[in-house]
């Protein structure tokens, strides 16, 4: 007879690498799946803190980042089912993320649109029915007062803050983040071609508000 | 190149996702247009400037526990009905249950009633039990057999002599021998007095459940953890296994997992032993079922013991250790039973 007791959860599994995706990883997956939250938190462990860096990146600090990043793990736990294996179990973390940090943008500025909150890159429209870049008031440290990194990176946060989201997104994704523009191509559902023109277009953008500010 | 071309294309080239013919017109271009230069260094030094903000972020404090309950508060949405219930997988008790006794009931009535008709007195009574637990199916079932033996005994009391229920080949081969009634031929008359029918006997196993309480603890030293698990262990006599193997996890670091069984008196103490070795999860608690393997050891020892008893034994000291290995894990079984299992992942950070 060959006798199978039944081991605690992780003891004896074999760790090897092989076609992306470890055995560990698609074991953790398979308990993940039918519930275990140990196995979910061990699947997760290593990509937490990039989900949380990339949901700071979005929102801005750290309550938000805090929640929307948790918001965005319980939603992959709930819907660990539709993840086929098509990208990176990591990839398709950070496009939940990316999803729950922008639909909680555009909520909230849906919610406070009567503030008329201003997007840096949107063209206006003038009387003569020409579009404009809108002129915006330099809030902005300038050159020679930014004085050391913090409010260098708050400074460029800031003009983030302010640009679509469309192209604020894959500045972080690509600028902050580094992730490659393949991946960010399977983070957006987009193709390749797309994430080149957006990159491009989002860099001008905010190139030509620094230099407008003399931020460098 | 034109120049609008080549600034389509800045971004890409600087990121080296354009073509060695593409980098070639962009660099011919470059050198010449002094304007499209100058575009492509404003770019490079914004790039410079937005990568002051690159790098992870540190993990708020108390992030993990936060993240753990919440995911535990889901959990209970998701599948807190099915957990509350004593085995793992009540539904699929019962259904094996009904699957096998429905099989033992049709194979038997086979011999002198058509399928369709079992599978009909079986189809109305599965849903009317379905819900309710293993325990409270079993007799329930065992009297819908009972009672439609009777029936067709009746029936078939009335037609004997004159109408066998035609049967299948294969019907035939699993008829009891014992019953006179199930067949025709010359055994029908041979012992009149037996009794018509038994029952088979239907073996309903008990699902045997471990409480298990599962933590997960990242401490300093995993050597130095383990052995001070011990010590603890071994002063309060408490069974502690530790996992042979490192478990070399996806990230930077080593696991060992460590199983402990104390009372249900004991846990809080155990677990805030284990939250004092370092930064540990909050224990998210479960069941293991070894209803399997505790059955499959019982008919093991049932079987040696009965290969004991029989006076052809030749191999008898073989079985004899065999039967006790087998009788040690079944006590180590049910001493699990009774106890509770703390399964603690222990996770030491190694610097990459």
């Amino acid at each position: 007879m060959i006798l199978r007791v039944e081991m605690p959860v992780g003891t004896g599994s074999l760790h090897i690498r092989g076609g992306g995706r470890s055995i560990d990883e698609q074991e953790l997956l398979k308990k993940a799946r039918s519930g275990d939250v140990l196995a979910f938190e061990q699947l997760v462990a290593k990509y937490q803190q990039k989900v949380y860096s990339l949901a700071f990146r979005y929102m801005g600090n750290e309550e938000d980042a805090s929640d929307m990043s948790q918001e965005a793990l319980l939603k992959s736990y709930k819907s660990l089912r539709n993840f086929k294996g098509d990208s990176s179990f990591g990839t398709w973390l950070y496009r939940i993320t990316t999803n729950v940090c922008l639909d909680e943008l555009r909520r909230r500025k849906r919610r406070n649109q009567h503030f008329s909150i201003l997007s840096i890159d949107e063209p206006v429209a003038t009387s003569d029915g020409e579009e404009v870049e809108k002129e915006i008031a330099d809030t902005a440290p300038l050159q020679d007062t930014i004085i050391d990194r913090k409010e260098f990176s708050e400074y460029i946060s800031k003009l983030l803050d302010q640009m679509k989201p469309e192209y604020r997104t894959v500045i972080i994704l690509r600028d902050i983040m580094d992730f490659t523009y393949e991946e960010i191509a399977q983070i957006l559902d987009c193709s390749i071609g797309t994430v080149k023109s957006r990159i491009n277009r989002a860099r001008n953008i905010l190139k030509k508000k620094m230099v407008g500010q003399g931020g460098f | 190149m034109k120049c609008h071309e080549c600034r389509d294309l800045l971004s890409p080239y600087l990121d080296n996702m354009t073509s060695d013919d593409e980098n070639k017109r962009i660099t011919v271009h470059l050198t010449a247009c002094h304007s499209c230069y100058r575009e492509m260094q404003e770019m490079k030094l914004m790039l410079e400037g937005i990568g002051i903000l690159k790098g992870d972020i540190a993990l708020p404090a108390g992030y993990t526990d936060e993240l753990h309950e919440r995911l535990l508060e889901h959990k209970t949405s998701l599948w807190g009905k099915r957990q509350a219930m004593p085995a793992a997988r009540p539904g699929s008790w019962i259904a094996a249950s009904i699957a096998a006794l429905a099989l033992g009931a049709g194979i038997w009535m086979s011999s002198f009633v058509p399928y369709a008709q079992v599978a009909d007195v079986l189809q109305k009574a599965v849903p009317a039990v379905f819900d309710r637990s293993h325990q409270q199916v079993k007799p329930e079932i065992e009297k819908i057999i009972a009672d439609k033996t009777k029936e067709m005994q009746n029936e078939q009391g009335k037609q004997s002599g004159s109408q066998a229920t035609p049967s299948t080949p294969q019907q035939v081969a699993v008829v009891d021998t014992t019953n006179p009634q199930s067949k025709s031929g010359p055994a029908a008359t041979e012992n009149p007095q037996k009794p018509a029918v038994t029952a088979p006997a239907v073996k309903v196993e008990t699902p045997k459940v471990v409480p298990v309480v599962a933590m997960k603890v990242n401490v300093e030293n995993l050597d130095t953890a383990i052995s001070l698990l011990k010590n603890q262990g071994e002063s309060e006599n408490t069974t502690i296994a530790v996992a042979n193997n490192d478990i070399h996890t996806l990230a930077a670091g080593r696991e060992r997992v460590v199983s402990i069984q104390v009372p249900e008196t004991q846990v809080d103490e155990w677990t805030n032993l284990l939250d004092n070795l370092g930064n540990a999860t909050s224990p998210s608690s479960r069941t293991e079922d070894v209803t399997k393997t505790y059955y499959s050891l019982s008919d093991e020892i049932a079987s040696l013991q009965q290969q004991l008893a029989a006076p052809s034994v030749t191999n008898s000291d073989q079985l004899k250790a065999q039967l006790i290995e087998f009788q040690k894990q079944l006590q180590a079984i049910k001493d699990r039973l009774k106890l509770v299992t703390i399964t603690v992942t222990l996770h030491e950070e190694v610097a990459p």
